[in-house]
């Protein structure tokens, strides 16, 4: 659809063979205006959202993970007090709709001046990816024979350099695939990044919104953004496939 | 001069109790190896002695100096695992040689001296070609050996390893054992070895402990244990097939002889121990008598006194034979030369049992009679 001219995306019955043109692209891209077109060009700063949703996606995952990487290993490895409730309650972040505590938020966010800054949206996106990152870690970290571990305590390590020098390597390719799914969920949600962002910090997706005018939706531009907010996405995963696979199979590491 | 001292150690994991009270004093440079069937406990001890696993109750003292709460990596150990244990992302070498890099270490090596240390180990465990390898890429035993090697080549104050040659195959592991022990006595290493198997464990050890269910069975010298086994299960744990043990068997007189009389048969005794039977008030007693102990008699020899038997099935061993021979209602087993090939089931035979190759146990809690 986004090689389509507006008339191609509009007709009836839809048209699988058509002249492709690279307007749509050009106008998202260097949001050049296409000229031969009776609608005004919506100027889209697409660039700009995709900036945004990168740092968006890299904080909330990068923080997700420095929170969530010390309470999945405690966890998998040691007793305490209502151990499985404070596992569970991690888990029933997901449980609520968002759009129930959206409201909520955005009056919080409003008075707190977190409102339309990257730091708000990174906030509210790791707490949905924690719960996440911790469960998933949880069980790479059991995975891990604690003889390893132990053996390395024997060997003169203390708590520290054993996770440092025996456990993290061991479970980096968990680590890496945790970390792209935790990224694409974060680059792909929409609600929060709607509601509780403006113009300064919106991420990608919402952004796409723009595209629909008063007057009439530019499907072809709409498209073209669309197709290129996939991009990270697929790259990321196809890059890091091998990781990813490598920590799905991690249970079969083995001393 | 003890170097290790553990009292009265309890270890209990949630509401199983794993080790029961256990006493145990290792000299400088001893090598003591605990014998016990899987789950009797050793493991445990290990890991308790080397810190990983914290004491229920009880008391570690380390050179005159209380290690029971000094955390593993102060503690100076180093520890064979029977899972190996290796460090899956590392190369052989480097696994053998991260405890190096640990930063309680008080002297740094250079790269020379490591490589000094590590050349005579993996030469005597014939590991050098793997040096590169990963753990992952090598076999069950080879890992073992990696392990051990890990161990070996810090020269820490006390070594402890949990069955360390048990998954060798078996050239390498008769071949293994008398370098261990030579390398362990060379370098005084004090040392606590833990094995399931007996010939293991009186081929390596100065002394053997013997545990059971949490409990340590006896303390001593390979000729005291076999000798005087302080209890029955001692005796069960001890060669192949191990100790026999008729139950139940009554001390009685007959025409100035003293007898046991057991399930449909006797066996003659000493006077002695008949006294100290009678002495202990005892009206029944087990008697254990290890297959070894027991002689294939000619059928026309009547120079001593026997018990006639039949032949129930026979069993080869390699060289040597497990004869099962009914006599009256028991089972015993007899260990005789492969070459004699008399497996006939059936077929009458005479034994001889020799007084002074019995051990006679409490039939109450299974302890040897002559233990006080």
């Amino acid at each position: 659809m986004s090689f389509k001219t507006p008339k191609d995306v509009t007709s009836y019955p839809p048209k699988f063979i058509f002249k492709p043109t690279l307007a749509n692209w050009e106008n998202v891209l260097l949001g050049r205006k296409w000229t031969g077109t009776h609608y005004e060009t919506v100027q889209m700063e697409v660039l700009r959202y995709f900036k945004n949703s990168l740092i968006i996606a890299t904080g909330a995952t990068l923080l997700a993970l420095i929170l969530g990487l010390p309470a999945a290993y405690s966890l998998a490895r040691y007793k305490f007090f209502r151990k499985e409730d404070f596992a569970f309650t991690l888990l029933s972040f997901k449980f609520a709709p968002a759009l129930l505590v959206v409201f909520g938020l955005y009056a919080l966010y409003q008075t707190l001046n977190l409102y339309d800054t990257y730091i708000g949206l990174i906030l509210i996106h790791q707490l949905l990816l924690l719960p996440f990152v911790v469960w998933m870690m949880r069980s790479y970290f059991a995975a891990v024979p604690i003889e390893v571990e132990q053996a390395a305590r024997v060997d003169g390590f203390r708590w520290w350099g054993v996770f440092s020098k025996v456990t993290l390597p061991l479970v980096k390719p968990a680590i890496a695939a945790t970390s792209v799914v935790a990224f694409i969920y974060s680059w792909n949600e929409f609600l929060y990044g709607y509601v509780l962002a403006g113009d300064i910090s919106r991420p990608v997706t919402p952004s796409l919104l723009g595209f629909i005018s008063y007057e009439r939706v530019l499907w072809g531009q709409m498209a073209a953004a669309a197709s290129l907010a996939m991009v990270p996405s697929v790259v990321l995963s196809l890059f890091i496939q091998r990781y990813v696979v490598a920590g799905l199979s991690f249970g079969a590491v083995r001393g | 001069m003890a170097n290790l001292q553990i009292q009265e150690l309890i270890k209990k994991y949630d509401k199983v109790t794993a080790i029961e009270g256990l006493n145990l004093s290792i000299a400088d440079g001893e090598l003591v190896v605990i014998l016990g069937r899987p789950g009797a406990g050793k493991t445990t001890t290990l890991k308790v002695v080397a810190g990983i696993e914290p004491v229920s109750a009880g008391k570690i003292y380390f050179e005159d100096e209380d290690i029971t709460h000094t955390p593993p990596e102060e503690r100076d150990v180093a520890m064979v695992f029977e899972t190996y244990a290796l460090y899956p992302h590392l190369s052989v070498f480097d696994n053998i040689t991260l405890s190096f890099k640990a930063p309680v270490r008080r002297i740094k090596l250079g790269e020379e001296e490591i490589q000094k240390r590590v050349t005579p180990i993996t030469e005597m465990l014939e590991i050098t070609e793997f040096l590169d390898r990963k753990p992952r890429e090598l076999s069950g035993g080879q890992r073992q050996r990696v392990a051990l090697a890990r161990a070996l080549v810090r020269d820490p104050r006390l070594v402890l390893l949990d069955e360390p040659i048990a998954h060798l195959d078996a050239r390498l592991r008769h071949g293994l054992r008398p370098d261990l022990r030579n390398y362990l006595k060379d370098r005084g290493f004090t040392t606590l070895y833990a094995t399931t198997d007996y010939i293991e464990a009186f081929g390596l050890a100065d002394r053997v402990v013997i545990l059971n269910e949490g409990c340590v069975l006896q303390i001593g010298t390979r000729d005291k244990i076999l000798g005087t086994p302080a209890n029955e299960k001692v005796g069960q744990l001890i060669g192949i097939p191990p100790m026999n043990v008729i139950q139940d068997a009554k001390p009685i007189v007959e025409a100035g002889r003293m007898a046991l009389e057991a399930n449909g048969f006797q066996i003659k005794i000493g006077k002695d121990q008949y006294q100290m039977i009678e002495k202990k008030g005892l009206a029944a007693v087990d008697i254990g008598v290890y297959p070894s102990d027991i002689e294939l008699i000619e059928a026309d020899n009547t120079s001593k006194p026997t018990v006639n038997g039949e032949v129930y099935v026979y069993e080869p061993l390699g060289m040597k034979g497990a004869l099962s021979v009914k006599v009256g209602n028991e089972i015993l087993k007899v260990q005789i030369s492969a070459r004699i090939q008399r497996a006939g089931a059936g077929d009458p035979v005479k034994l001889y049992i020799d007084e002074k190759r019995i051990h006679i146990f409490d039939a109450q809690d299974g302890s040897n009679i002559l233990m006080s």
